[in-house]
């Protein structure tokens, strides 16, 4: 039985290695979601095959609760899986690495509930289920059916695990907090003070002028680097433009009319971004 | 006739979870379909049915063995270009040797006055095998998708992949491809108990298979085991089930295989007002709630799981433990709400947008009370009254900053009023809360009382001409702010609660675009939507005529039904016809006239006439009678008038005063009816 965020996250690798998807680190800068990473933004695109799977932190400045909600969190993690093109037997595959988790589907209740999910941001959108085990929403499921603004060809499907929420009902408590990260280590232990720290900062402290300022920086250097068809740097400006949005966000510095404009200058510069990266993948080939 | 022999015929295709709320309307159209194609294809069928679970759209009817026979008749060439001087013309010939016939077998039909050759050609008749393969693919792929997609490498569109397809016709497998896959004797049990392949080879082995991998294909049998299960259970609780008809349709397409079982939680948690604990459970979990013999809550609930399975304690305590969660979550905020009487929140909404073009809730507010203000004499209200009503104004949008409202926005409204019963205040300020979005959907009541009434005109006549005159209004195809459910919601409460006594809805409308410093022209414009959501409401049971006539004249939509009881009574008097005519008659010629004058001193048949249009126009607005009677008198004045006087004198001031004679009369004729419509 696994009990610790340690176990949940090496069974779910060691699940997904042995079906043959290569396990990939995290990506080394503030995601909203795994979507976000290059290894799923950009290998959506074009027509090659591609499985990967990754632990994502994904920071929602506006889900911060100082830690005190039981679980609502800045930051939590997401295991997230690709696989292009989606299988035919993917959700057998899915309900398979549950039970490598040692969740036997004929003692639990798992359903696929209607879901439709969309990223306006990245211009990305798909169609899928959120995962309910016996009751609780576990895990996001969807086929994309496209990725800033392109259509998706092959279809990949999408499996986000809350790794969170999926320990906690594993273990049997009900908050994140009294979850263990690995024997003797609490999720209060590594998170406890951080959370507090960035819902401060997320709330009260952040300075929005700074914010909008650097937004407009990262924002110009993502179009200049990718006008040189630097694709990676570029994306990057764009992944830190999108983490101030999301600050200014939860700051409560943007009127709902400014937020779609943001939203918009977001998915211009992704849609730029994929727009390089299918042009030098595709050329020569 | 020879007798007809059937097949067992299935078509089962397996999908991946269809979203509940479309597999219904799926089903059906697919069975509609294939019903279609199979008299198309001259494949009589009998015992046709639609099965569906969340996985599979399943057809199952018996089919013919083969097609019915069919002489279809061709037409040749005209007799005089087939035969010259008796002998036959290679256009005869051509045509024989296409249908295959002699010349002694057609037959002869005049058309258009010319007689043509006819052949009466005998369709192939194919046996089912052969036709049904074809047919089964094109129905899958021309069904309309509510929401398509596309998945793996394929084309295909549906509403989610596609995985399998079986089809089965006696002891026949047929072969066909269709939405990516290809059919076969293959299928599946439910995902819980019998998540492998297994075989079916005989349509008649299909429904037994399925019972023995635990798939319950009839949705109306496994509606029936939950609520039979489902009762049970709640009796032994000591309660009855809360069926609610939308949630059990929904669970009922959300399990192939259904189990229902009792979960409880404390009984604490029923302190938190029962509006929060039904959304919690119906909406957010899909719980059935239940009730004591009073209809009081107790604290337990009824839910559904897919599959027999094992071990249903561990579902029951999973389900049980992310219910306590979202209970305590609300609980938690309800005692936090509960820190702050609402009227202390009100100087938050100026924080709370309503709309970038619109300003801020409080801004809201402060041009709904100056409405009232300018309205203040129309309103049946004593000095107590207005004063709840001027409560009201303050306190309704308040619980928007709440924490449970930003947790459960459903619940808007209705905890703004269990807020304001904590807080003392007086029964009209609760219920005028708690009634602002009444009536929301279709047979919803309107508010019972009066404040409350009162309340909701005011609220959406601001919303109505404030949205239009800031350029947001609801096309044909667009309705973002649900702007015409909020017009019918003030015709509603116009027409069936006495609030508006005398006062039209025209009226209110110019005063509240006057109060938000928008045009006139913007409150004829919703004037118009609101007397469209009106007309749209009564038209089951009234002929859209009678309405647009009706609805042509601005008055209290109080009395809409006696108007039209009015005509109901009278369309079919002889009296009703004259009228008519005379009014008819009289509007064409004031529409076509430029410039008009009502003098003082009209004499002979033109005063009769001046006398008999006042006497109708006297009449009090409310004695239809009363002006029935006078346009009694009106009618032969007309007709005597026009026969007597010639309406365009060629003296311009004669000219211009009988014209204004002829409007004076059309408008005593015209008052309650535009008689055009008619």
């Amino acid at each position: 039985m696994t009990t610790t965020i340690e176990d949940v996250i090496l069974t779910l690798k060691g699940y997904w290695r042995q079906a043959g998807v290569l396990v990939a680190e995290p990506y080394d800068m503030e995601l909203g979601a795994g979507t976000m990473s290059p290894l799923t933004f950009f290998r959506a695109l074009g027509p090659d095959p591609w499985r990967v799977g990754y632990v994502q932190p994904s920071r929602r400045p506006v889900d911060g609760r100082y830690g005190e909600n039981p679980n609502r969190l800045y930051q939590h993690h997401q295991f997230q899986v690709i696989l292009k093109p989606a299988p035919d037997d993917v959700i057998e595959l899915y309900l398979k690495s549950l039970e490598s988790l040692g969740l036997d589907r004929k003692k639990h209740d798992i359903r696929f509930v209607e879901d439709n999910w969309e990223q306006p941001s990245i211009g990305a959108s798909g169609l899928g289920w959120e995962v309910w085990l016996d009751g609780m929403e576990i895990s996001q499921f969807t086929y994309f059916q496209q990725m800033a603004g392109q259509e998706c060809r092959p279809v990949s499907v999408e499996l986000t695990y809350g790794i969170e929420r999926l320990t906690s009902y594993l273990v049997g408590v009900e908050d994140v907090w009294s979850v263990e990260w690995a024997p003797g280590v609490s999720y209060r232990d590594l998170y406890g003070r951080v959370e507090w720290e960035q819902a401060t900062y997320s709330f009260e402290a952040a300075d929005p002028d700074v914010l909008r300022q650097l937004f407009d920086v990262y924002e110009k250097e993502a179009k200049r680097l990718l006008d040189l068809r630097l694709e990676r740097p570029g994306y990057e400006y764009l992944l830190k433009a999108s983490h101030m949005f999301n600050t200014m966000d939860a700051r409560g510095a943007i009127s709902v009319v400014q937020r779609q404009a943001y939203v918009g200058r977001l998915r211009q510069l992704a849609r730029r971004a994929a727009e390089v990266y299918v042009e030098r993948t595709t050329a020569g080939a | 006739m020879p007798e007809i022999i059937f097949e067992p015929f299935i078509v089962e295709v397996g999908v991946e979870e269809i979203p509940s709320r479309y597999v219904e309307q799926l089903s059906e159209s697919f069975a509609q379909m294939m019903k279609g194609a199979l008299e198309q294809e001259r494949l009589a069928f009998q015992h046709a049915r639609a099965l569906s679970t969340p996985r599979r759209l399943i057809f199952s009817a018996e089919v013919a063995r083969s097609q019915e026979a069919l002489v279809e008749t061709v037409r040749g060439p005209a007799v005089e270009v087939a035969y010259r001087e008796g002998k036959s013309t290679p256009a005869l010939e051509g045509f024989l040797r296409r249908v295959k016939k002699t010349a002694e077998e057609l037959q002869r039909e005049t058309i258009g006055g010319k007689e043509y050759l006819l052949a009466g050609v005998e369709k192939p008749v194919r046996p089912g095998e052969d036709v049904l393969p074809k047919l089964v693919t094109e129905v899958l792929e021309m069904l309309p998708q509510p929401r398509s997609m596309r998945w793996g490498s394929g084309d295909a569109r549906f509403i989610r992949p596609v995985r399998w397809l079986l089809l089965l016709y006696g002891d026949q497998v047929l072969k066909t491809e269709a939405l990516g896959v290809s059919s076969g004797i293959l299928t599946y049990g439910n995902r819980t108990d019998h998540p492998e392949a297994a075989q079916v080879l005989k349509a008649r082995d299909y429904e037994s298979t399925m019972v023995s991998l635990l798939v319950e294909i009839n949705p109306d049998r496994r509606r029936a085991a939950i609520q039979e299960v489902g009762s049970a259970l709640a009796q032994e609780a000591g309660g009855v089930v809360d069926w609610d008809a939308d949630l059990l349709n929904e669970v009922t397409h959300l399990v192939e295989w259904p189990t229902p079982f009792l979960g409880t939680f404390e009984q604490d948690f029923l302190q938190i007002p029962e509006p929060v604990l039904i959304t919690s459970m119906k909406v957010h979990q899909r719980y059935f709630p239940v009730r004591d013999r009073q209809g009081a809550l107790i604290h337990a609930f009824v839910a559904v799981r897919n599959g027999k399975g094992e071990a249903l304690d561990l579902v029951r305590r999973g389900n049980e433990k992310v219910l306590r969660a979202r209970l305590s979550d609300a609980r938690y905020f309800y005692q936090l709400d509960q820190k702050v009487p609402l009227a202390d929140r009100e100087r938050k909404l100026h924080g709370v947008t309503l709309h970038a073009k619109l300003g801020s809730y409080a801004d809201k507010i402060a041009r709904v009370e100056s409405l009232f203000e300018r309205t203040r004499a129309w309103w049946p209200l004593d000095e107590v009254g207005a004063q709840n009503l001027k409560r009201a104004i303050h306190l309704y949008k308040c619980d928007l900053v709440t924490q449970v409202v930003s947790e459960f926005p459903e619940l808007q409204g209705e905890m703004g009023a269990i807020y304001a019963q904590q807080n003392g205040e007086a029964l009209d300020v609760q219920e005028a809360i708690r009634d602002q979005y009444r009536p929301g959907f279709p047979k919803d009541r309107v508010p019972s009382r009066p404040v409350a009434a009162i309340l909701g005109l005011l609220d959406r006549a601001d919303t109505l001409v404030s949205f239009y005159g800031a350029g947001i209004r609801a096309t044909g195809s667009e309705d973002p702010f649900g702007l015409r459910r909020v017009a019918l919601g003030l015709a509603r409460i116009a027409a069936e609660t006495p609030v508006m006594g005398s006062h039209s809805v025209d009226a209110l409308l110019e005063a509240a675009a006057d109060n938000a410093s928008v045009s006139p022209q913007v409150a004829a414009l919703v004037g118009q939507l609101v007397t469209q959501r009106l007309m749209s409401e009564w038209e089951a049971e009234w002929p859209h005529e009678w309405l647009e006539a009706v609805l042509a004249r601005p008055f209290p939509w109080t009395k809409l039904g006696d108007r039209l009881r009015f005509l109901a009574d009278h369309h079919q008097s002889a009296l009703f016809s004259s009228a008519a005519q005379a009014a008819k008659r009289l509007e064409r010629i004031a529409r076509g006239a430029d410039e008009t004058e009502l003098g003082n001193a009209y004499s002979g048949i033109e005063g009769e006439l001046k006398a008999k249009a006042d006497a109708a126009l006297e009449v009090s607005e409310d004695d239809l009678p009363g002006w029935w009677a006078a346009v009694e008198n009106l009618v032969p004045v007309v007709e005597q008038f026009f026969q007597a006087v010639l309406v365009m004198d060629p003296n311009p001031t004669v000219r211009r005063q009988r014209l204004g004679l002829v409007g004076h009369a059309a408008r005593a004729l015209g008052r309650y009816f535009d008689w055009d419509d008619l």
